[in-house]
């Protein structure tokens, strides 16, 4: 057994060698490998399902009792400096293990199909398996300098993979912002961890955790320098896990294939970030101020993200922030000391998301042919519509994935958001109070786009009927005639199902969806007190000792007030986009005054979300334009002041050589002038003085 | 000024002039994304340019090729219209499949049998 253990590097290596295999295959012969396109995704896929059983494998193994795991070499070895790579498996690596290759798995069949018409078809699987191998590497690094490599890896892969469509210039643009905005992060990230070296003297996880505790027991700690290597170190999770501020690169990721919103920005990398903190913990702990900033930063995460995504219109970029206002939530958890409710909705989201994304991807799937292929035709929902009734499994499974998100019982994300929810409000009435508002917000835009998106009416044929024209007249009033321009009737299309390859992993993910939360369910007669979650997870963090002792039904009780919520916000986006709202708005007559406030309002939420908070639009001012003139004051400062007084020097002394040239000219009586010239000077000189 | 920097000078006028025309007809159709609308924004533009086509003073046009540079640059379109199955367009690399409910028919050249 101690054999399988010690090969568990096998895991990220698969992924890894199915991408070398397709990477080099493009490269020396592309004609050749672009024939076996089929055969290229059957590799990626089976590779990865072997190292999905291997995970499941492991995974079973912690949680019977399995030691942890750690295997480490040392890489750089200079007198006292050592640095080791190696891989570290404990229950939570595990979970992760599970969670990373499970949706991977989905993701890479759903991609056979959604880009099988696509010409980088086989690029597409190189760049997928190169992330799945990142990722899972970086679950099982041991040290902050391994995970840094793969975190650099994974943000490098997020790069390749939004930017897929490079031609469009928003798809270029896009991969630019994440890069750089991660970048930031990563810097941040960087800083702290060498800061703990400083501090600590390793980079190990565990012995990081157990000489700053030590260390800050006897006093020998700068408490202000750790606290800010800590918050340093915390930038990196901001930036990866879309946290306010840092968080304007994930709807804007949207730009990349669905597939890759499913597998990145919504299950895996993004939580990557959540995973960091985790394993930091036991350490974040000991700095109370830290916990508070990660507290913080969670909660206006998720109202932010919250309150953004109420009036988008593109699909995805709802989608988008809705994964941003959950990441929130996570990072509110393991603020408050919540670890297993932080993971454990890391977990349900994760799945439910993807869901959610991969739906998504099969609403535009169908409608590109009939709408167009530009994002903002085949995503935007006001061409969608009463796609339930074309598309019913798609309908279905989405439907799950928006009751799970909404925190409906029993579906997954209930029981973690709820235990979030009860956690967050006994720390802090006021991030309570957040996370509750936030709840309703959630179950009110989740459900605003299923039924923009699966109820009602298709409107995706409104381009038929247009007569009027949307272009306007750059050199003046236009004048024509509207039967002069009539357009002929053009065929119509209907969306359709999507294929089998599409709705299996579809079905499959539902799976998860609805029963994964119960693992994280205390029962009243296990006799340990302590649910399986939780119980894993204590395995991995030793010195923090959790013990549930919330009954079950007492769990239940305190769960009604954000059940409530939740249908709150349905209720309400069933009224306003809901079927048949029209016959209940006849019925509801609202005072003119009230309607006015209620338009002003709905249109401050409208530009609230259309120009995402103002944010962005503040960091192109602040940052973007104040950059730009500040490297015009130094390009002038360069080029005139630096520059200028180097060519002065050259010139001037040119122009002296020059004129200095005229003074031996060879004649004596200019010689003579100048001396008495000189002289005269000196005598004037001297009678003045 | 001498014949051949006078010249040079006009040919440079010219071929501004050219980019010009080419340039603004590219805007248009950027903005005006039905086509008659396109042939009748095109024909202004032209009418623009005739009616300028006879002056002479070097000077008087760089005035007016850099005042409708101006405009150019002052309507310049934030999202430029591409072909969609070109670099930058939509379904660039995609080769999207024909919808099953749209038939091809091959008949080259026999639409007038069809007509008739």
């Amino acid at each position: 057994m101690e054999l399988i253990f010690q090969n568990v590097w096998l895991v990220p290596l698969f992924p890894f060698l199915a991408s070398s295999l397709l990477g080099i295959g493009l490269f020396f012969f592309p004609n050749s490998i672009k024939k076996f396109r089929r055969l290229s995704s059957f590799i990626s896929i089976m590779f990865l399902n072997i190292a999905m059983f291997l995970s499941f494998h492991f995974f079973w193994q912690q949680i019977t009792g399995s030691p942890i795991h750690r295997y480490l070499w040392s890489w750089v070895l200079y007198k006292d400096f050592v640095l080791e790579i190696g891989y570290l498996l404990d229950p939570l690596t595990s979970i992760m293990l599970v969670l990373v290759t499970t949706v991977a798995v989905m993701v890479m069949i759903y991609s056979d199909s959604y880009m099988f018409y696509d010409e980088g078809y086989i690029k597409f699987f190189c760049y997928l398996s190169l992330f799945t191998a990142s990722m899972l590497g970086l679950v099982l690094s041991p040290n902050l300098i391994q995970v840094y490599i793969f975190w650099e890896l994974v943000g490098m892969c997020s790069y390749l993979l939004i930017g897929f469509w490079f031609t469009r210039p928003s798809a270029a643009n896009a991969c630019q912002k994440a890069f750089v905005t991660n970048r930031i992060g990563d810097f941040g990230l960087l800083l702290g961890i060498l800061g703990f070296y400083w501090i600590t003297g390793s980079f190990d996880f565990q012995q990081l955790s157990k000489r700053f505790f030590e260390l800050l027991s006897y006093n020998q700690i700068n408490l202000v320098f750790a606290t800010l290597c800590a918050l340093f170190l915390f930038l990196g999770p901001v930036a990866k896990s879309a946290q306010f501020p840092l968080h304007i690169w994930l709807p804007d990721a949207m730009e990349g294939p669905t597939p890759i919103s499913a597998l990145i920005h919504a299950a895996t990398m993004v939580a990557a970030g959540i995973f960091l903190v985790a394993r930091m913990f036991p350490l974040f702990q000991m700095l109370p101020f830290v916990m508070s900033i990660i507290s913080w930063t969670g909660a206006i995460t998720a109202l932010l993200g919250a309150t953004i995504a109420l009036a988008q219109k593109d699909l995805k970029k709802g989608l988008a922030y809705s994964t941003m206002s959950q990441l929130g939530y996570m990072m509110l958890a393991l603020g408050i000391g919540s670890y297993k409710a932080g993971l454990f909705h890391l977990i349900t989201h994760a799945y439910s998301k993807a869901l959610l994304f991969l739906g998504s991807g099969s609403v535009i799937h169908s409608m590109e042919p009939i709408v167009g292929y530009h994002p903002n035709k085949s995503q935007n929902m006001i061409f969608m519509g009463g796609l339930r009734q074309y598309m019913p499994i798609t309908a279905i499974t989405f439907l799950f994935g928006t009751l799970s998100l909404c925190g409906i019982p029993p579906f997954a994300c209930f029981w973690s958001k709820d235990e979030i929810l009860v956690n967050s409000w006994l720390y802090f009435p006021i991030l309570g109070s957040i996370a509750f508002f936030t709840a309703g917000l959630t179950a009110f835009y989740m459900f605003r786009i299923y039924f923009l998106t699966f109820e009602g009416d298709f409107r995706g044929h409104l381009f038929d009927d247009v007569k009027k024209f949307s272009s306007i007249s750059i050199w003046g009033s236009l004048e024509f005639s509207e039967e002069e321009f009539k357009l002929e009737k053009k065929p119509t299309l209907y969306p359709k199902e999507a294929n089998n390859i599409m709705l299996f992993p579809l079905i499959i993910l539902t799976i998860p969806t609805i029963f994964i939360g119960f693992i994280g369910i205390l029962f009243d007669d296990n006799k340990m007190n302590v649910d399986f979650l939780s119980y894993w997870l204590n395995l991995s963090i030793n010195s923090f000792n959790y013990s549930n002792s919330e009954k079950f039904f007492e769990f239940l009780f305190n769960a009604i007030p954000s059940v409530s919520i939740a249908f709150v916000g349905i209720l309400i986006a069933f009224y306003l986009y809901g079927p048949n709202f029209s016959f209940l708005k006849k019925k509801i007559q609202l005072k003119p005054k009230i309607d006015i406030v209620l338009k002003s309002f709905s249109n401050f939420i409208y530009n609230w979300s259309y120009y995402r908070a103002y944010i962005d639009g503040f960091y192109s001012f602040f940052f973007i334009k104040g950059l730009r003139f500040l490297i015009k004051i130094v390009s002038f400062i360069d080029r005139w002041i630096i520059d200028g007084f180097i060519n002065g020097i050259g010139i001037f002394s040119f122009f002296g050589g020059e004129s200095l040239k005229y003074i031996e000219g060879g004649r004596i009586s200019s010689y003579l002038f100048f001396i008495i010239f000189c002289m005269f000077l000196f005598f004037l000189y001297s009678y003045i003085i | 000024m001498s014949s051949a920097a006078n010249a040079a000078k006009r040919a440079l006028q010219q071929e501004r002039t050219r980019l010009l025309y080419r340039r603004s007809l590219k805007q248009i159709l950027s903005w005006a994304v039905h086509r008659e609308i396109f042939y009748v924004e095109a024909s202004k533009t032209r009418a623009a340019f005739e009616a300028n086509r006879n002056v002479e003073d070097i000077s008087r046009i760089d005035r007016l090729i850099g005042e409708g540079e101006a405009k150019l640059e002052k309507m310049r379109h934030p999202d430029p219209y591409t072909v969609p199955w070109a670099p930058g367009g939509s379904k660039y690399a995609r080769s999207p499949p024909v919808p099953e409910e749209i038939g091809l028919v091959y008949d080259f050249g026999r639409q007038e049998e069809w007509d008739k």
